[in-house]
């Protein structure tokens, strides 16, 4: 078990909480996917779970790992190269471009572009640079949250075969996304997530017997329980 | 209707207050505008005790004119007109003539303000080296005002270059009025076009609505005035976009890294930063590039008072670089320590703040020696 989260509350200001009671583990080698609808505290758990998160009570057990941001964040006066080197160096590590960035920069398409500016990139380029660094180094665990956010057919398929081969490397996952069918393709376990708080977490098996519905999509299933939680 | 203008003038003064707090933080204030204050006081001490030996005994009182007649010259006649008061208020002419009056007399009341002071410090030159009378120094505040007024005028209906024309006859007039023309007579002649220049004002400005857009067009840039200075000296802050080049134009653009040693990388951001920001850059380079200056001008004892304010300058703009470029959202993925930032604050003080001070002062001290 490489990621063990129990968090029992956090948000921005104490005033307002934004998360409440939010625990799970994310095995080794297994990719859990965070749903939930916008503002449904997806972001604030992964950034909880960062110790970023102003106001948090709680325990996280995460290891090292590599992360994606919900929205690209790049330093405007970083070229490409500067970033990998810099990712590079704040690891601690010697080299600039190791086989590895060679590897990833080449998967994403980007090796013509190593001395512009990334925040001069368009959106889906500026993912793909996220996305080069946070699979620069080979960590125990990976936070991605909304990876495929503009990522274009080829590079959300390279991406699909790159969490693939970290899965079968031992790596534990956890992403947040609301593409929800790709979710369902990918995705080993599912956490539920609105207003703040775990609706239901498991398989798409286990989740399907809970609102007992044999053949119901991912977002059928999240439909139904929105609505047996506000029933509630 | 001086509850509007006062209104319309906390407003500005607000905005005004607003920009210089944003530029300028209490550090500054204390480090330059104090010093410079006392420093300043002094020299002009200094230099007034020896206006008659030194180099101002040489000049002739034309420069001073001309000088003050470009320096101190109205740049517009505010009538702190808005464009929605072309709905609301081009209605009630009342209040809007009060609005543009009381525009009027704040626009003189800032000219008187502006001229009695800078008469005030030139006084001593005026009197001692020139042998100018009290009297006919304020028969020159009159024929500046004046001056002044007509140029603002001019500026309301005649194209730039009839301005610039009538500028410089203005300002030939006025020289040879105060140096050639007896006292009396200035005084008249500049009283009449005083009283003309008001009248006109009066007749098309304030009680016609003629001008409306023009009028409204010309306030708001005086509204803007300190804004677009600042933009113009650093044109980078007028947006908060990235820049738009694509690939670094200075050193390193082909992406080397400034130190070799890979846990040299606060180091790295903060030193490309300052290559590339160039708000950054300039901010630094300016204060350095002052520091010396003044260094060179100043007596001897200013010289290491200048120093002593200079370190603590260029530490506070170089430490303020620093957190700014530390609290950039990209250190959210990372965990830095405190220990490292410490240590790499004190290398960059160290190279952007000792070394080059410590350069300045052997060379003060060389130049003292021979």
């Amino acid at each position: 078990m490489t990621i063990d989260i129990n968090i029992h509350k956090g948000g921005y200001v104490e005033e307002e909480i934004v998360i409440t009671d939010i625990q799970f583990q994310v095995n080794s080698g297994e990719l859990v996917g965070l749903i939930g609808s916008n503002g449904a505290g997806k972001s604030t758990t992964l950034q909880g779970m960062m110790g970023v998160l102003p106001i948090m009570d709680g325990h996280v057990s995460i290891g090292t790992y590599g992360y994606i941001p919900e929205r690209p964040i790049l330093y405007e006066y970083f070229t490409l190269w500067e970033h990998i080197d810099f990712y590079m160096r704040v690891a601690g590590k010697e080299a600039s471009l190791t086989d590895r960035a060679h590897e990833l920069l080449d998967i994403f398409k980007l090796d013509h572009k190593l001395h512009d500016y990334p925040t001069t990139f368009s959106k889906g380029m500026q993912q793909k640079v996220m996305l080069i660094l946070a699979f620069l180094h080979n960590h125990s665990s990976y936070i991605l949250d909304e990876p495929f956010m503009g990522l274009d057919p080829q590079a959300m398929r390279k991406l699909l075969t790159t969490l693939d081969e970290l899965k079968a490397q031992g790596a534990s996952i956890l992403m947040s996304t609301h593409a929800l069918d790709t979710a369902e393709k990918i995705c080993d376990r599912f956490i539920l997530i609105d207003h703040g708080r775990i609706l239901q977490q498991g398989t798409l098996t286990s989740l399907r017997l809970t609102v007992k519905q044999d053949k119901a999509s991912l977002l059928d299933i999240f439909d139904t329980l929105l609505e047996e939680n506000h029933h509630d | 209707m001086t509850s509007l203008f006062q209104q319309r003038r906390k407003i500005e003064r607000s905005n005004n207050f607003k920009l210089l707090a944003s530029i300028i933080d209490w550090t500054v204030a204390l480090y330059i505008v104090v010093p410079s204050l006392v420093i300043g006081f002094f020299l002009y001490k200094d230099f007034i005790l020896n206006v008659q030996t030194s180099w101002v005994a040489h000049t002739t009182p034309v420069i001073y004119i001309v000088l003050l007649l470009f320096i101190t010259q109205i740049e517009t006649i505010r009538t702190f007109l808005q464009r929605a008061d072309r709905l609301f208020l081009i209605q009630n002419q009342k209040q809007m003539i009060k609005l543009k009056q009381a525009g009027l007399y704040w626009t003189f009341s800032k000219q008187l303000f502006i001229l009695v002071s800078a008469l005030t410090l030139l006084a001593p030159i005026f009197i001692i080296v020139h042998h100018i009378t009290i009297l006919e120094l304020l028969i020159l505040l009159l024929l500046l005002f004046t001056t002044n007024f007509f140029n603002a005028l001019v500026k309301l209906r005649l194209r730039k270059w009839q301005q610039l024309l009538s500028k410089i006859v203005m300002c030939i007039l006025g020289t040879v009025f105060f140096l050639y023309v007896p006292n009396i007579i200035t005084a008249l002649f500049y009283l009449i076009l005083f009283v003309y220049c008001a009248s006109y004002y009066y007749r098309h400005f304030i009680y016609s609505t003629k001008y409306f857009d023009q009028q409204v067009k010309l306030d708001q840039a005086a509204f803007y005035k300190w804004q677009s200075l600042l933009f113009r000296i650093t044109p980078e802050l007028k947006s908060q976009l990235v820049p738009k080049f694509t690939k670094p134009r200075l050193l390193w653009k082909n992406s080397k890294r400034m130190f070799r040693r890979s846990d040299y990388f606060i180091e790295e951001i903060v030193c490309k930063t300052m290559l590339r920001q160039k708000q950054y850059r300039l901010g630094y380079l300016r204060f350095l590039a002052m520091g010396i200056g003044l260094t060179i001008i100043v007596p001897t004892w200013g010289k290491f008072i200048i120093i002593g304010m200079l370190y603590f300058t260029l530490r506070s703009v170089m430490q303020s670089i620093i957190q700014q470029i530390i609290e950039h959202r990209i250190w959210s993925i990372f965990q830095l320590s405190n220990e490292q930032i410490q240590i790499a604050k004190s290398r960059l003080i160290k190279g952007f703040v000792d070394f080059p001070l410590c350069v300045l002062v052997i060379l003060v001290i060389f130049s003292l020696v021979h």
